[in-house]
């Protein structure tokens, strides 16, 4: 083992030497010497290290360095130099151009000093230009932040938590009103906060502060003009450890913002409440006809849910649509597809739509309008609905009160009608006695006995038949203003039989021989006392006119056709001359035989009561061989 | 003496007849009165050339058989012999302006009367004959 000597703690002097050259080679320095007298310059270790080849280059003059000097710190270095004075340090930054032509910030400093009379400066060189270039990053970073957080009127802060201190950027006052000082530190930012906002603001702080993570709030801040405004916080944790030591972040005023977004929001509120308190359906469709915007009526109307109506084309094959005629509407001719392709609005439209939800019919009155871009393309479609159910359903009424008014009208049309027959008949039938009677009062007045003796028995003659005409007018009446009459189903078998007995004597003293055939159609839905009339009148008819010596022979027979049935009544009677009275053989009053008691009531009064039924009645006759009277009873089903 | 005059009622009631019968006495014209009761027994009357012709035909519309209107249709097809130079005069209770019209229209109608019929129509329809 060898002895340490005590000597062997330093370095020996030409140890020192090398390793001075070592570090100010790793430290990128030199050492240098001026000297002022004669202007030269000298450096340390030429021939290796950082410096070498640079030191080569300016060949120890001070004129040679000077050259290599930036412009811009050229005068400063020259000024230091002028002002050196004896045993003063001076220090220095300045750019030289490197042999690699780019320039290099140097950092000097030393000291001046005398020597065998000549003024010489002496110290260190050191090659700064990453540490500078490191520094201006930073300072340009630290502007850019500035402008870019003024520009934004964001408040840039930093929060140093184990102090409490917070830095705030330049702009604090432009945005708050406080100067930096003002602000302070995190205290007198919590007291800033609105009162209602605090414990919030705090709570989330600790609580991101804990876990590291983003915090994040909006909160009212306290300005220096005593009004709050809207702040947005945004900040993250720097750590050590897990614990969170330090905090950057950022507030911006977004009072405006809010107060914009509050508006628009609120609009739009009213917006939609507009449309979705509106009766009417309104609906934005795209050109596939997919809706965009609706409200509440649109999707009810059509009686879908919104899930159903929302992105689904507004075509829905269950809607089973009828136009205002209820003929059905083909998909392509509705409103909307109508306006995309026409390009021009499709307005009152009448719709039936289906609604499957609710097994309904609703009738809509729908408008599609076209909303057209600057190149006249479709963009989107607007379309209202609105219920017309009502309006239609007034309609629909009005049509059918229309119809009864029709009905009724002619109702009235036919009773005036007939009115007016009679009131023709009753004139005629009561002027004819009473202008007997009046012809006959005449004589009487001037007549001889015999003759006011006979002018009286025709009056009295006269007057019972007037009697007896205006009975007969009466029966007329009856007729006509029992127009509703209850029907009843009537079996043809029973009317017949009832009739029978009461014309019972007469038919046995005439022999008279009655065969039927209702097998087809056995009963009639009709008045009963209209079916005996019929009945009466035809049988008292076919025993009143024919041959007293002939025994009636009459054959009733009924058959179906289609809705109605066919009745047919055939006598062996004189029958009537229809060439002759064809005109006249459902006329009141109008007779065909000189047979006694004709009165030309019978069929007139059947003829009403038919035609009162809307049914039908017609005759078939030649003299002497027998009438046939044919009924038609119109549209039986329809009845029940 | 003056010539008499044939005059024919045709009307189903009997007292129309008697009527006619009474007021043609107290017409100071002679003359005849024959009663048909229906158009069809006028007609048969006049078809027969060997009947003398009546100067007057007092004509009712409403009878049963062959009313006026059938009559004055047969009546137009006879011959001018048959017919003769009668004048026929609508006798009627009927009012109606439709059976009026149609009378003022029928070129054999001479007038349309309403019933009562009177001495003094019966007087001038007499007087108005030629001689």
């Amino acid at each position: 083992m060898k002895k340490l000597d005590s000597n062997e703690t330093a370095f020996s002097a030409r140890d020192q030497d090398k390793r001075l050259r070592m570090a100010l080679s790793g430290a990128k320095m030199s050492l240098w010497e001026i000297n002022l007298t004669n202007e030269m310059v000298k450096w340390s270790g030429p021939s290796t290290g950082h410096f070498s080849k640079f030191s080569k280059s300016i060949k120890e003059s001070l004129n040679a360095y000077f050259k290599l000097i930036h412009p811009s710190d050229l005068g400063e270095v020259i000024r230091l130099i002028e002002n050196a004075k004896t045993d003063q340090n001076f220090f220095n930054q300045h750019r030289v151009l490197w042999p690699d032509n780019t320039y290099h910030w140097m950092e000097g400093s030393g000291i001046v000093f005398e020597e065998n009379g000549d003024f010489k400066m002496t110290g260190t060189v050191q090659d700064i230009t990453e540490r500078k270039k490191l520094e201006t990053e930073r300072e340009d970073w630290k502007v850019r932040h500035e402008l870019v957080a003024r520009a934004a009127g964001i408040i840039v802060y930093d929060y140093n938590i184990l102090s409490g201190d917070i830095l705030w950027s330049g702009n604090i006052q432009e945005v708050l009103g406080f100067t930096s000082k003002q602000m302070g530190n995190i205290d007198r930012w919590v007291e800033l906060i609105h009162p209602e906002d605090r414990e919030d603001a705090f709570e989330k702080l600790e609580s991101a502060q804990k876990n590291l993570e983003t915090y994040e709030v909006y909160y009212r801040f306290l300005k220096s003009n005593s009004k709050y405004c809207d702040v947005y916080d945004r900040g993250t944790f720097l750590e050590r450890d897990g614990q969170a030591y330090r905090m950057l972040g950022m507030m911006s005023d977004v009072t405006e913002w809010r107060k914009s977004r509050e508006a628009l929001s609120e609009s739009e509120n009213r917006f939609r409440s507009l449309i979705n308190n509106l009766n009417v359906g309104v609906g934005l469709y795209d050109v596939s006809m997919v809706p965009v915007v609706h409200n509440e009526a649109a999707f009810k109307l059509l009686g879908m849910t919104e899930k159903q109506f929302i992105g689904k084309v507004a075509v829905d094959p269950d809607w089973n649509v009828i136009d205002m005629d209820g003929n059905k509407m083909l998909p392509r001719d509705f409103p909307i597809p109508q306006a995309i392709e026409t390009k021009i609005p499709c307005r009152q439209v009448v719709m039936g739509v289906y609604r499957p939800k609710s097994k309904d019919r609703v009738w809509l009155m729908v408008d599609a309008d076209p909303l057209l871009d600057e190149n006249g393309d479709i963009r989107h479609v607007i379309c209202t609905y609105s219920d017309f159910s009502a309006r239609k359903r007034v309609e629909e009424i009005l049509a059918e009160k229309n119809e009864q008014l029709v009905i009724t009208s002619d109702l009235v049309s036919r009773k005036n009608e007939r009115l007016l027959e009679f009131a023709q008949i009753v004139s005629h039938n009561l002027r004819s006695p009473l202008s007997n009677i009046s012809g006959l009062v005449d004589i009487y007045k001037t007549g001889s006995q015999e003759e006011k003796d006979d002018a009286v028995a025709y009056i009295s003659e006269v007057t019972e038949k007037a009697l007896s005409t205006i009975d007969d007018l009466n029966e007329v009446l009856k007729v006509q203003q029992s127009e509703h009459m209850d029907l009843q189903v009537i079996k043809f078998e029973n009317a017949l039989e009832e009739v029978k007995e009461l014309l019972g004597s007469n038919l046995k003293e005439r022999n008279a021989v009655i065969s039927t055939d209702f097998g087809e159609a056995d009963e009639v839905f009709y008045p009963n006392i209209y079916m005996e009339s019929i009945f009466l009148n035809l049988l008292s008819n076919s025993l009143k006119y024919i041959d007293p010596g002939k025994a009636p022979k009459i054959l009733i027979k009924s058959k179906r056709i289609d809705r109605d049935i066919h009745f047919e009544f055939k006598d062996n009677g004189f029958g009537i001359d229809l060439k002759k009275n064809g005109d006249d053989v459902f006329k009141f009053g109008k007779t065909f035989h000189s047979t006694k008691g004709s009165k030309g009531l019978g069929l007139y009064l059947i003829k009403n009561q038919i035609r009162t039924m809307g049914d039908e009645i017609e005759v078939e006759s030649q003299p002497n061989k027998g009438t046939m009277i044919r009924i038609k009873f119109k549209n039986q089903d329809g009845r029940k | 003496m003056e010539e008499s005059r044939l005059i024919c009622s045709v009307d189903d009631e009997d007292v129309f007849h008697w009527i006619v019968r009474g007021n043609l006495k107290r017409v100071e014209k002679p003359c005849e009165l024959l009663s048909f009761y229906n158009g069809d027994e006028i007609l048969e009357y006049l078809l027969d050339s060997s009947n003398s012709r009546p100067d007057v035909l007092l004509l009712d519309i409403n009878m049963p058989v062959c009313d006026g209107w059938k009559f004055l249709e047969g009546f137009t097809k006879l011959n001018k012999e048959q017919k003769g130079s009668i004048q026929i005069y609508i006798v009627t209770s009927s009012i109606d302006p439709k059976d009026q019209f149609r009378a003022d229209q029928h070129p054999d109608v001479q007038a349309f009367i309403s019933k009562p019929i009177t001495v003094d129509f019966l007087e001038g329809v007499l007087s108005s004959i030629p001689v």
